[in-house]
């Protein structure tokens, strides 16, 4: 099996994919509902002129993971993003049997298949993570759909990655 | 130039040089200074016996306890997640290319595609973007070869070098 594409992931699409995949785990729902519990408990304590303190931290922790929190991953995404000067140009991928060969105008490298520990099939991409911190977003518009059909079924072979959305 | 590196680094080395590197930084200085302040103010309206003890005491731990506990198991995460840090790494310095090899693969990086080059106690931190960098020990280089890589950095044009 020999499958070679090619291509560019801009910003919008990249912050796209990436926050709709944090969204969609379920411990990342929690922030925004902790978030409203924090402010429903401030307005409380508001209300029944409670500890003033325990408003002001509830309020300021509510705050926080309905709003900051959000915005600052946004941010911290993007950032990832400007900096990373590879992953703003062409490149071309070879998958092979044993490697996921990369190559664009700053790097190349082959990483072999049982390095990678964590495989996700979005609508827009399958994100391949070498580590926690460290992934390969391709796109599916990148591939044809028999070799989208093809890269698939070759992941569900591949049982030593943890998959999710397959 | 041609520099030759290589070694092994344990998740404790790993997990206690990110939380020193990362708890020494600006934001997390201010948030545990902010933390132990309000513990200052809990303990002493706790004297008092104020009705704000409590409030304090709460906000204080949060931001004293949260945010190491929250880096220590970010980094634990990363080390048991990433096989490449497991293993023996290898590093070869050329004028043009880093060249790495790992149990993962192995990889040339143009110098250009790095975002910058951080030298702290310990390690150097190549950074490929603001949130992702490769760790190379100091101890893994000899004396001529981290002087001859220090002067390498600090020459190369279009590469920030920082902490050198």
């Amino acid at each position: 099996m020999e499958i070679t594409f090619s291509g560019q992931i801009y910003k919008k699409e990249y912050l796209t994919i990436m926050m709709k995949y944090i969204y969609t785990r379920r411990r990342n729902l929690y922030w925004p509902v902790f978030g409203v519990f924090c402010l429903y408990m401030a307005l409380y304590y508001k209300r029944t002129e409670g500890n003033e303190v325990l408003y002001l931290v509830l309020l300021g922790l509510g705050f926080y993971w309905v709003a900051i929190k959000h915005i600052y991953t946004y941010e911290l995404l993007g950032n990832g993003f400007d900096t990373n000067k590879s992953s703003q140009s062409i490149t071309q991928y070879v998958i092979t049997e044993e490697k996921l060969y990369s190559q664009n105008q700053y790097s190349e490298g082959t990483v072999n298949w049982d390095a990678l520990y964590f495989a996700i099939n979005r609508p827009d991409a399958i994100i391949l993570y070498v580590s926690n911190t460290s992934s390969f977003i391709i796109l599916k518009r990148w591939l044809t759909p028999q070799q989208l059909q093809e890269f698939v079924a070759f992941l569900h072979t591949k049982h030593s990655i943890r998959k999710s959305g397959f | 130039m041609e520099i030759t590196v290589n070694g092994l680094i344990t998740e404790q080395q790993y997990i206690s040089m990110m939380m020193r590197f990362r708890l020494l930084k600006t934001d997390s200085l201010v948030l545990l200074s902010i933390g132990a302040i309000v513990f200052a103010v809990a303990v002493f309206e706790l004297f008092f016996g104020s009705q704000y003890t409590m409030g304090f005491l709460i906000f204080a731990l949060y931001l004293l306890a949260y945010w190491p506990l929250r880096l220590y198991f970010f980094y634990r995460k990363s080390y048991v997640t990433s096989k490449a840090l497991q293993g023996l790494m290898h590093y070869t310095f050329r004028d043009d290319v880093i060249a790495t090899q790992s149990v993962n693969g192995t990889g040339d990086l143009n110098w250009d595609a790095l975002d910058r080059v951080l030298n702290t106690r310990n390690a150097f931190f190549l950074y490929q973007n603001n949130n992702v960098f490769s760790p190379v020990m100091k101890h893994w280089f000899t004396p001529e070869q981290l002087d001859e890589f220090v002067a390498f950095v600090k020459a190369k044009e279009g590469l920030k070098a920082e902490g050198f």
